[in-house]
């Protein structure tokens, strides 16, 4: 035990008596309107715009999924940082990973480029008895859970106490899995009469939380957002969602799987708690790892199994305008064979139905845990109830335990890890990815096009889904669709201004064009990572446009079509990671369908590719010197570099997801 | 983390809130000796790790932490800050379930352990209650801070706030997807052509291509710019003059001449828009100068014997 292992033991204690207060006249330079009560100079007047406000808006790169050591996962992994140690990495600074002790297992890292946005989505289920597990005084702190608990802490920190690879996990894990796995969940029996300990707690948890994001939040050049996980695993069926909100006006207490079994419940609480029930609180809830979510992120349903009322699917489409559509724990576009044949399709999967199935290289996923599905349900939806309850933007997360914001560049992570002590080393890192099937990847980032840096900007960007997602890079990416979009925008000085004035941008609404048919041509540009410092970044490789549709008997479609590039050649040595050949810098198009039908909703978004590059495992096995075809010599902490989840992925391309524009055949 | 920590102390210490005043206890404890084979192990440690010789300064600095790490250990114990303290709880237990054959009970390890000492040598456990004694002492007392102070403060520390240059200015581009290896060419030209022609820059953006990423850009962060044109074009337009053409500066997409027209200095903010944030390191300022002044304090209590 070290110094730093004390500190993560008391560091869930969060004393009321310090918790900053903030009442009265909210100050936030982003707040909506003033309380009735307030006199005129208590309320500050609306905030100058931004140095850098554009009216055809600015890409901030960021994410909105990071969990620091106030989730059960993150500090039973040995994390100690808290949030505001996240905001601090995400501005740039470095931060010390787990485990601590002994001192050669001592690390940190820093990001190679600081993000424009951050948030915390600590798990808020439990935050109360975790809390209570820690603090001596309170009846729980003894229970056979809490010793457990902290000794569990204590281990993971401590690379001599670690369990090797394989060994079962900790009871503790077990314990707080099974409770979020089953459909109807309870407390732990810890939390005093009424539940008073853990709920009192829990506010403590949540203020802190609110108190960081508001210190860290710097506008026009760093925003933060309030924000929680909510952690719903019914039957295995991993139905997470990250509530983010606008502003410093939020609910008193986090809304939790406890609470709210079903999402349906949770969208409710955050209607009467938040957007109909206390002015100036806005928020959204973000879906994420539908990939193994057993088909259930993207039913057409409600709580009760009843199907969508067209009020049902409006309001669902406007509490979850995004989905997280690519993370560390694989990507959630769409699986080959499931509902399609796209070969582009095979990236950063994540072999399992649901999150305590065991790794499966090729079982069959159902249908409704990919995104490109649930777009296509969602057009079906529309097509029966008269509006769509399934109308995604995309945003990429990390997803990182580890409170590393936007660490998702892939050298970095086959060093870093993202689980704290779980993953620290090579032979725990390829455990997680191969054996377990824990995590996959570095996970992607969201950029949004915003007009300035500020939590309104961002957040009403996000609420219009003007944002796109990339598997981890910074290319630049524009998707405009209109129906007089000029064939020579590209080329024109304007073109972003002729491409907005002349149609919807990515995240928008086609409405039937009344009078001549035509189709509706869509402008798409993009523009290559330029790099982190002292590192070129990879060129593009093509452009693509993926659309579905449904067909004149009511069945949903897709297709996929090459607009832009496509025509270089490049590859990547597997042995030794070089690259060869070319790309493109910059691609730019205008696009009609060439198969448009003018009765037919459809929904358009753009991919782009970059060139062939090594993944994270293949610079690591390579660097570790494993040859899978001499595999009685391998050593066995390294027998993962040959297992086939990590044998058939070598080479990625790294990418980006535009939000889609949808067509309807109706009038706005 | 450390604030985070600090925080948590407060209740960790709970009911024990009592202030040590026996001054017979204080009396008994207000002599420090520091032995010469401390003093020699303190150099040894010193010397293996920085491998300098230490000199009389950095002897005397050494024997001062030690002496401030005794105080604050000493000063833990009398603020109760070892009973049911968990962590060291565990780390005897821990220490003599590896010394002892028995199985035996966590009361009975811990007795045990305390019995043969093993608490009062252990660096770990002398660590962490000298660090928490450091929180506790830094938060003693503390209130949040009146409009008054907040304003003094920020004053006084406006330059920590300040907010990074901002740049507004253009580039000349030249695709080096259109002009293949003539494209350096072709920017040393019209570089040249801007040395003897005054061109406004709107004009003068003409000289090459069109940039898929805009020709202007407008209150940028140095951050920003490398996010979309890389570090290199970032790092010439964060240091060039303005109203001043740059030489020819590549990046992934081509070459660029960059112009900046206005670099905004720092500038700190209203405090009503930073409020939260300069309350914050108001505290924890006002922290550091508390334990600054308990340690000069307790300090003056201890007589310290070198032998």
């Amino acid at each position: 035990m070290t110094i730093r292992s004390f500190v993560a033991t008391a560091s869930p204690f969060l004393a009321f008596a310090f918790s900053v207060a903030l009442i009265g006249c909210d100050d936030s330079p982003d707040s909506g309107s003033c309380p009735d009560s307030a006199s005129a100079e208590e309320c500050v007047v609306p905030p100058d715009a931004c140095p850098d406000r554009n009216p055809l808006r600015n890409p901030y790169v960021g994410e909105l999924h990071v969990h620091t050591a106030y989730s059960f996962d993150s500090i039973l992994a040995g994390v100690t940082a808290s949030p505001r140690d996240m905001y601090r990495f995400a501005q740039g600074e470095s931060l010390a990973l787990p485990p601590f002790a002994p001192g050669s297992a001592q690390r940190t890292t820093q990001l190679r480029r600081p993000l424009d946005f951050a948030a915390a989505t600590d798990h808020a289920e439990f935050f109360g008895e975790f809390r209570v597990c820690t603090i001596p005084g309170y009846d729980g702190f003894d229970s056979d859970f809490c010793q457990r608990y902290r000794e569990q802490i204590e281990v993971a920190q401590d690379a001599d106490l670690l369990r090797e690879p394989g060994s079962p996990l900790p009871q503790v894990f077990i314990d707080i899995a099974l409770k979020l796995a089953v459909p109807a969940p309870t407390r732990f029996p810890l939390c005093g009469t009424d539940n008073e300990d853990c709920i009192a707690e829990t506010s403590m948890v949540w203020e802190d939380e609110q108190a960081a994001a508001e210190e860290f939040n710097d506008r026009c050049a760093f925003t933060t957002f309030a924000a929680y996980e909510w952690t719903g695993n019914p039957g295995g069926a991993n139905i997470h969602r990250n509530v983010i909100f606008r502003n410093d006006t939020v609910p008193a207490l986090p809304t939790s799987y406890i609470e709210a079994p079903k999402p349906q419940q949770l969208w409710s609480a955050l209607d009467s708690e938040c957007l109909s029930g206390l002015p100036g609180c806005d928020v959204l809830s973000i879906p994420h790892s539908s990939n193994f979510s057993q088909g259930l992120m993207f039913e057409p349903t409600n709580a009760d199994g009843s199907p969508l009322s067209k009020e049902d699917a409006e309001f669902r489409a406007a509490i979850e305008p995004l989905v997280e559509i690519h993370q560390h724990k694989g990507n959630s576009e769409c699986k080959v064979g499931v509902l399609t044949n796209d070969e582009d399709c095979g990236f950063e999967t994540y072999e399992k139905v649901g999150i305590l199935d065991p790794p499966d290289p090729g079982v069959f996923v159902p249908p409704l845990s990919f995104v490109r599905n649930g777009l296509k349900e969602g057009l079906v939806q529309d097509e029966a109830v008269g509006a769509n309850p399934f109308e995604f933007g995309f945003v990429g997360a990390s997803d990182t335990h580890n409170a590393t914001a936007g660490a998702t560049h892939e050298g970095d992570y086959r060093n870093t890890g993202h689980i704290g002590a779980l993953d620290w080393e090579p032979r725990r890192l390829l455990y997680f990815l191969a054996a377990s099937g824990m995590e996959s990847n570095g996970g992607g980032l969201a950029i949004v096009w915003a007009e300035e840096n500020s939590r309104d900007a961002i957040f009403d960007a996000m609420k219009r889904r003007e944002v796109y997602a990339t598997s981890g890079t910074r290319p630049t990416l524009r998707f405009f669709g209109g129906w007089n979009m000029p064939s020579d925008a590209c080329d024109s000085p304007d073109s972003v201004e002729i491409a907005d004035q002349n149609g919807v941008p990515m995240g928008g609404t086609l409405a039937v064009r009344l009078g001549e048919p035509s189709a509706p041509r869509f402008f798409v540009s993009a523009q290559q990572d330029p790099g982190p410092p002292g590192e070129p970044g990879t060129p593009l490789e093509r452009i693509q446009i993926v659309k579905g549709w449904v067909d004149s008997d009511g069945n949903a479609q897709e297709k996929v079509f090459d607009v832009a590039g496509g025509d270089r050649t490049a590859d990547v040595d597997i042995n030794t990671c070089e690259t060869s050949g070319s790309g493109y810098a910059s691609l730019c198009t205008v696009w009609p369908d060439p198969e448009f039908v003018p009765a037919q909703r459809a929904f358009y978004y753009a991919r782009t590719f970059e060139n062939p590059v090594c993944r994270w495992s293949t610079m690591l096995c390579n660097e570790l010197g494993v040859d899978c075809g001499d595999i009685d010599n391998v050593p066995e902490d390294f027998v993962e570099c040959c297992s086939p989840i990590i044998e058939d992925q070598k080479v990625i391309k790294e990418r980006a997801w535009s939000s889609p524009i949808w067509y309807r055949p109706e009038t706005l | 983390m450390l604030h985070f920590a600090l925080l948590g102390l407060a209740l960790f210490v709970g009911a024990r809130w009592f202030s040590p005043s026996d001054e017979t206890e204080r009396a008994r404890d207000a002599r420090i000796v520091v032995s010469q084979s401390q003093v020699a192990a303190l150099v040894s440690q010193y010397e293996a790790m920085s491998a300098i010789p230490a000199t009389d300064a950095v002897r005397a600095e050494l024997i001062e932490g030690f002496v401030e790490e005794e105080i604050l250990y000493r000063e833990a114990h009398k603020w109760g800050l070892t009973s049911n303290n968990q962590a060291i709880d565990l780390r005897l237990r821990q220490k003599m379930a590896f010394v002892s054959d028995d199985e035996l009970s966590d009361e009975e390890l811990e007795r045990q352990a305390k019995a043969l000492g093993l608490d009062s040598d252990d660096p770990v456990i002398r660590n962490m209650l000298a660090h928490n004694m450091r929180l506790l002492l830094s938060r003693r007392g503390e209130q949040d801070p009146t409009d008054e102070e907040v304003e003094a403060y920020y004053a006084s520390q406006r330059s920590r706030f300040e907010r990074p240059p901002r740049l507004t200015g253009w580039h000349v581009f030249f695709s080096e997807d259109l002009r293949q290896s003539s494209a350096n060419a072709a920017a040393r030209v019209a570089r040249l052509r801007l040395n003897t022609e005054v061109l406004r820059p709107e004009k003068a953006v003409e000289l090459g291509d069109v940039s898929p990423l805009g020709d202007r850009f407008t209150g940028q962060l140095v951050r920003q710019l490398a996010s979309r044109f890389g570090e290199k074009f970032a790092q010439v337009a964060e240091s060039l003059p303005e109203g001043q053409w740059s030489d020819p500066v590549e990046t992934p997409f081509g070459v660029h001449l960059l112009l900046v027209e206005e670099r905004t200095p720092p500038q700190a903010p209203p405090l009503a828009e930073i409020r939260v944030r300069v309350v914050a390191a108001y505290k924890s300022s006002e922290r550091q100068e508390r334990l600054a002044t308990a340690m000069k304090e307790l300090r003056a209590r201890y007589e310290v014997v070198v032998e």
